[in-house]
């Protein structure tokens, strides 16, 4: 029996030996390699805010002369097209010191530029002397009592209106009223100067040299924008109606904090002084007249065009001689570029 | 006669355990300087295997062929070439970085940052990660080596998905190979994400031979939807969405002789061509140590069975020679 168990023992132990030999050998006999690579990457960050805040302009103002919303009963000033809501007003008294701002943030992966148009048009009213012409009803004016009326009498051909001295005959006659000349801050004497009722300001500065009312305010509000802004800007003046257009490139290179910019220190306001003197309160209301005859009314505002014989033109060219609107439009894009424009 | 065959089984299993002994340490002898890592993949040789330039062909004469010529002596000169330090496995992808791939090896398919033809950089990541943006694009090249001396066939595949799964990069590629064949895509195609996970080629190389792949990917800067390449980068503000390429290469050999090919006329007749051994590539998932063992367990069993089968006899011996 044990030499049994001993023959099994050496069998088994030789099958082991047997096995292993062949299992290591196979494992060293065996060619197999096998490599990989890999990579990832994420998509670059974007992320660029534009906030723009607060309106300019409003179809109604209360009694302290700010813009309202509509539910608000305490009007003093409202556009005759509030109901249809299709149009802004702005008024002798009007404000806006709440301020329109903007705000620009992120940090893009990526190269870019900040695009930025500004289209603007301010209301004035150009140097000279304005008035509005009245019809003398008719027979009013005789040969009789005419001498009562002479210095105060015109007669029209066409569109000129001029001062008579002496019986014309059974013509039409017209006085001029509201008669103003513009000068710089009220001086009669000399510098006469364009009107600019509603002065525009920068985050409370005022841009404009000289007197406020005399220069485009919202111009020069738009040229300090456009510096801010920074980057090289294009001026086009080709648009008409007295509007010029500002477009301002500011390329970026990637990982720029665009709040660096301090495009959110950028805050407009605007105010039209409700009574400055005697001269703005007559510039005012021949504006108020213009706009009416635009609207049409049957008003005749005239332009002096010959002080010595005293000669008034009534053809007055809008966006020329007097602009009744006023508007600032901002459109900014920040896009991602290509190539590389950084200063 | 039982006592004969057990005897001859003894004596046999001991010869045997003799010769499996000697055949061990010899092979361990010049296998040890491989280990076999957590994939069991036999790790790349000592470094001074790479002190050899390798460069890649930049005109069609420099272009490998797969018969023929031995390109591996044509790329480098006799003096250059130490085969006493030539310890490398028989199968190796490199790319042009000159990175050696083992198991997911970190390559640079993506960058960091990214420059326009001009030479200026137009897109870079903030904090080191690499990234891709509309505009960016990249070409990466990796070479396939036979450096054994037995033909190999290999197969080539490529993974390629987005994370998270419900997005969508607008990012093409295609892969060609050095002999123009397009492996995914086209001269004038590309593809997409799904279909570049698709791609995968199967081919053999002979040995001292090689081939080697470019693949190309772009984000088209204008690819006619702005709007959703600005959705995914302002996305991108607030969750990670990647995109990972992997590329794996599978290399089987044929069991032969070390140096010698007898399909292939121009095989060389020693292993290299020159002095020095010319390891085979080996390694597989086994764990040896067991078997080792288990070796080593039964050859010892087998020395006690035939010192006490030997005590035995002498025993019984005395004890027939007292009686």
């Amino acid at each position: 029996m044990r030499k049994n168990r001993m023959m099994r023992a050496a069998s088994a132990l030789m099958v082991a030996v047997l096995l292993t030999t062949s299992t290591i050998s196979g494992t060293f006999a065996k060619y197999v390699t096998q490599d990989s690579a890999e990579d990832t990457a994420r998509v670059a960050k974007w992320g660029v805010e534009l906030q723009v805040m607060g309106n300019l302009y409003g179809d109604s103002y209360g009694a302290d002369d700010k813009i309202v919303k509509d539910d608000d009963g305490s009007i003093s000033v409202q556009s005759v097209n509030y109901s249809a809501n299709t149009d802004d007003v702005v008024a002798p008294g009007t404000l806006n010191d709440e301020g329109f701002s903007f705000t620009l943030t992120g940090s893009p992966e990526v190269d870019g530029k900040i695009t930025s148009v500004m289209t603007f048009q301010n209301i004035f009213l150009k140097e000279g002397t304005y008035g509005l012409m009245i019809k003398v009803p008719a027979n009013t004016i005789t040969e009789a009592n005419f001498d009562e009326y002479a210095d105060e009498l015109y007669t029209v051909s066409g569109t000129i209106y001029t001062k008579v001295d002496a019986w014309a005959g059974n013509v039409d006659y017209y006085t001029l009223e509201d008669e103003v000349t513009l000068h710089v801050d009220g001086d009669n004497a000399t510098n006469q100067a364009a009107y600019y009722p509603v002065v525009y300001t920068l985050s409370g500065n005022t841009f404009t040299t000289g007197t406020t009312y005399a220069e485009d305010s919202l111009k020069a509000v738009a040229e300090a924008v456009a510096t801010a802004l920074g980057g090289a800007t294009v001026v086009d003046d080709t648009l008409g109606n007295a509007t010029l257009k500002y477009t301002n490139v500011l390329p970026f290179d990637s990982n720029k904090d665009l709040a660096d910019f301090k495009l959110d220190n950028l805050e407009i306001t605007w105010a039209w002084a409700f009574s400055i003197n005697d001269m703005f309160d007559g510039a005012d209301t021949i504006l108020g007249n213009l706009l009416a005859k635009r609207n049409g009314e049957d008003i005749i505002v005239v332009k002096l065009t010959d002080a010595a014989n005293r000669i008034f033109d009534a053809t007055l060219e809008d966006y020329i001689d007097y602009c009744l609107d006023t508007k600032f439009a901002l459109d900014v894009t920040v896009e991602q570029t290509d190539d590389d424009s950084t200063p | 006669m039982k006592k004969k065959i057990t005897k001859m089984l003894l004596v046999l299993a001991a010869i045997l355990l003799v010769a499996s002994s000697s055949t061990t340490i010899a092979l361990a002898s010049v296998l040890n300087q491989y280990n076999m890592n957590d994939k069991g993949a036999i790790e790349i040789a000592p470094v001074s295997w790479y002190d050899q330039t390798v460069s890649f062909p930049e005109t069609e004469e420099e272009k490998p062929v797969s018969t023929g010529e031995t390109f591996f002596k044509d790329y480098f000169s006799a003096e250059t070439l130490n085969y006493s330090n030539y310890t490398s496995a028989g199968f190796t992808v490199t790319d042009q970085n000159e990175v050696v791939w083992e198991t997911e090896t970190e390559v640079e398919i993506f960058k960091v940052a990214y420059e326009n033809g001009e030479g200026y950089v137009t897109a870079k990541s903030f904090n080191g990660e690499k990234i891709v943006a509309p505009g960016t694009e990249n070409s990466y090249l990796f070479k396939l080596k036979n450096s054994g001396d037995t033909e190999i066939t290999y197969t080539l595949n490529v993974d390629a998905f987005i994370t998270p799964g419900d997005n969508m990069i607008p990012i093409e590629a295609r892969i060609s190979r050095y002999d123009e064949e397009w492996i995914v895509g086209g001269p004038d195609e590309w593809v997409d994400v799904p279909t570049l996970d698709t791609a995968a080629d199967e081919a053999s190389l002979s040995p001292d031979r090689y081939t080697y792949y470019t693949l190309d990917w772009r984000w088209p800067f204008e690819s006619g939807n702005d709007e959703y390449d600005t959705f995914l980068g302002n996305l991108a503000v607030e969750e990670d969405i990647t995109i990972t390429i992997i590329i794996s290469t599978t290399a089987t050999a044929e069991e032969s002789a070390p140096g010698t090919d007898p399909d292939d006329p121009d095989s060389p007749d020693e292993p290299g061509g020159g002095e020095g051994l010319v390891p085979p590539d080996t390694g597989d998932n086994s764990i040896l140590s067991i078997w080792i063992s288990l070796a080593v367990g039964a050859a010892v069993f087998l020395i006690i069975i035939l010192i006490y089968k030997i005590r035995e006899e002498k025993r019984s011996k005395t004890e027939a020679s007292k009686n």
